[in-house]
């Protein structure tokens, strides 16, 4: 494969050839253009609208990762990247950066889907912190209305690796970081890294902004917190670099960019979907499957069953609202755990499609 | 056609300590700028502009290249036109003909999209352009063949850095390789 990529170099030329029933579209709001890629099965009657992590990651390469791919020969998955993300280019001002614009950025996507393609199911996929602004969006801030009438246009909602209040996320995180260096510490492991790490952590003092976010992520995954089959993501962010590069349609020249901005302007750090005295996922009323790895240390187990908890406190159908646990997994349960997220996928979409 | 592509290969063959007297139309002249353009994303593009240039007896001087224009296709995403003019700090080997030269530009992008683009309430809509600021600077090297063989062409190579702005509160920051021609159309 390097081969093929090193002739392409040299030759100057990219292939970036669309897959039969693939396509690139593109939303434009505000003088920024959102691209949107779709992909699978053409014939099928299930779409998926996939709403990448991050924030400021991108949207547009999960399609390449093998072990989502799969869901390519039963559904049509739409792939896009949020604002300033990813392969999103414009000119966005930094008062765009809020939760309530990005969810109606969601709704443009599901526009679209269903004027083109007018799909007969669809689904809304979150994953981490694209779990969260799925969320929000459903809840449309505690306007019933809006809400009722957003959650009408789906048939269910898949929350992977769920993230509903981030300052719990990020506290917990750094207590896991921290607590983990410390016992590294202790036993003579790499002391000057890990103590270097937790005097990173005091000089922020729980705020962190642009970088600090990527930085604070690189220090859950050195922990072990983030990926269980690191061996596996290695190799697939190898392939997906080289892919991006010469066979992208797409441009992600400033991900790194895009990713600091987002990072710094969308301040989410007390951002919660799971406080009673604030618009919350009690408003949710589609069936909803949350998806939770036990060694994830973003999205922690014990946080995901306290949410999962409130949201279904009350309900006539707790049924509807599954919490599904993956052994020996972490933040990319579609790593760590892929047969059985595709087969849970499959039931809880075929349950209510 | 023949005689340009005897002289490429020549490139290859010429001795370059090869020595002989300073060309007396060195000084001044204006050229035709045909240049393949490419980006470390593998998208290509193709640059056409006039190079007015301006040496003294040494080599050494500046060149302006008014209009410049830059066409850039991006595969199944867009097509972008560029307009820019350069100015280059230029130094030509009066002997030898090597000549290289450091050169800055600024000017505009617009770039379409070659996809359907929608709005958000979900209605396809005629895309209207992006339109930015794109700066370049890069260093260029190449040979002369005037000088040597009194060819009126020349033969080059670039690489250096574009951005474009503003670009999601930043710029978009592209590293460039260019090879192209410069062929001389009169003395000026």
């Amino acid at each position: 494969m390097l081969k093929k990529y090193l002739i392409l170099l040299l030759l100057g030329f990219s292939g970036c050839t669309l897959a039969p029933g693939e396509e690139v579209l593109y939303m434009r709001v505000d003088g920024s253009y959102f691209p949107i890629y779709v992909r699978g099965n053409p014939n099928a009657d299930t779409y998926i609208i996939w709403v990448h992590g991050g924030p400021g990651s991108s949207g547009l390469y999960y399609g390449d990762i093998p072990e989502v791919g799969v869901l390519h020969d039963t559904y049509r998955v739409i792939y896009w990247d949020q604002l300033s993300s990813g392969g999103t280019v414009g000119n966005p001002s930094k008062d765009d950066f809020t939760v309530e614009n990005f969810s109606s950025h969601v709704q443009g996507i599901v526009n679209i889907i269903k004027n083109r393609y007018g799909p007969e199911n669809l689904f809304l996929l979150g994953h981490s912190w694209g779990g969260f602004l799925s969320a929000a969006y459903l809840v449309a801030e505690g306007n019933t209305a809006l809400s009722t009438q957003r959650q009408s246009q789906f048939d269910g909602f898949i929350n992977l690796n769920a993230v509903l209040d981030v300052q719990d996320t990020l506290t917990n995180g750094v207590t896991f970081v921290t607590n983990f260096a410390n016992v590294e510490i202790s036993k003579g492991n790499k002391e000057k890294y890990w103590k270097k790490m937790i005097a990173w952590y005091k000089e922020r003092n729980g705020v962190f902004r642009g970088e600090d976010v990527t930085e604070h992520y690189e220090n859950v995954d050195a922990a072990g917190g983030m990926v269980i089959q690191k061996e596996r993501r290695d190799e697939v962010e190898a392939e997906l670099t080289l892919k991006m590069v010469f066979e992208s349609p797409f441009e992600f020249y400033s991900y790194f960019d895009n990713q600091k901005n987002i990072r710094t302007y969308l301040n989410i750090e007390n951002a919660s979907l799971v406080r009673a005295t604030e618009p919350n996922v009690k408003a949710i009323t589609i069936p909803t499957m949350i998806m939770a790895g036990k060694q994830d240390k973003i999205a922690f187990l014990e946080d995901t069953k306290s949410w999962h908890e409130f949201m279904i406190e009350g309900r006539p159908n707790p049924g509807d609202f599954p919490l599904i646990e993956y052994d020996n997994a972490a933040h990319a349960i579609f790593l760590d755990a892929k047969d059985k997220y595709i087969q849970d996928i499959h039931d809880f979409i075929n349950a209510h499609k | 056609m023949r005689k340009y592509l005897l002289l490429l290969l020549l490139l290859f063959n010429t001795n370059f300590s090869y020595t002989q007297e300073k060309s007396p139309n060195l000084s001044r002249r204006m050229g035709l700028i045909i240049s393949y353009w490419n980006e470390p994303y593998s998208k290509s593009g193709a640059v056409l502009g006039l190079d007015w240039e301006f040496l003294n007896n040494k080599g050494h001087g500046v060149s302006v290249t008014f209009p410049q224009f830059l066409f850039y296709y991006f595969p199944n995403n867009h097509f972008s036109l560029s307009l820019y003019p350069t100015l280059s700090y230029r130094f030509v080997h009066p002997k030898n003909g090597f000549y290289t030269s450091l050169t800055m530009g600024v000017g505009l992008n617009i770039q379409w999209k070659t996809v359907p683009v929608y709005n958000i309430e979900g209605y396809l809509i005629k895309d209207p352009g992006f339109y930015r600021m794109i700066a370049v600077a890069q260093w260029d090297v190449g040979y002369d063949f005037e000088t040597v063989l009194k060819a009126p062409l020349r033969l080059f190579a670039s690489v250096g850095w574009n951005g474009v702005a503003p670009n999601n509160l930043g710029i978009n920051s592209h590293l460039m390789f260019q090879i192209g021609l410069n062929i001389k159309l009169k003395d000026i």
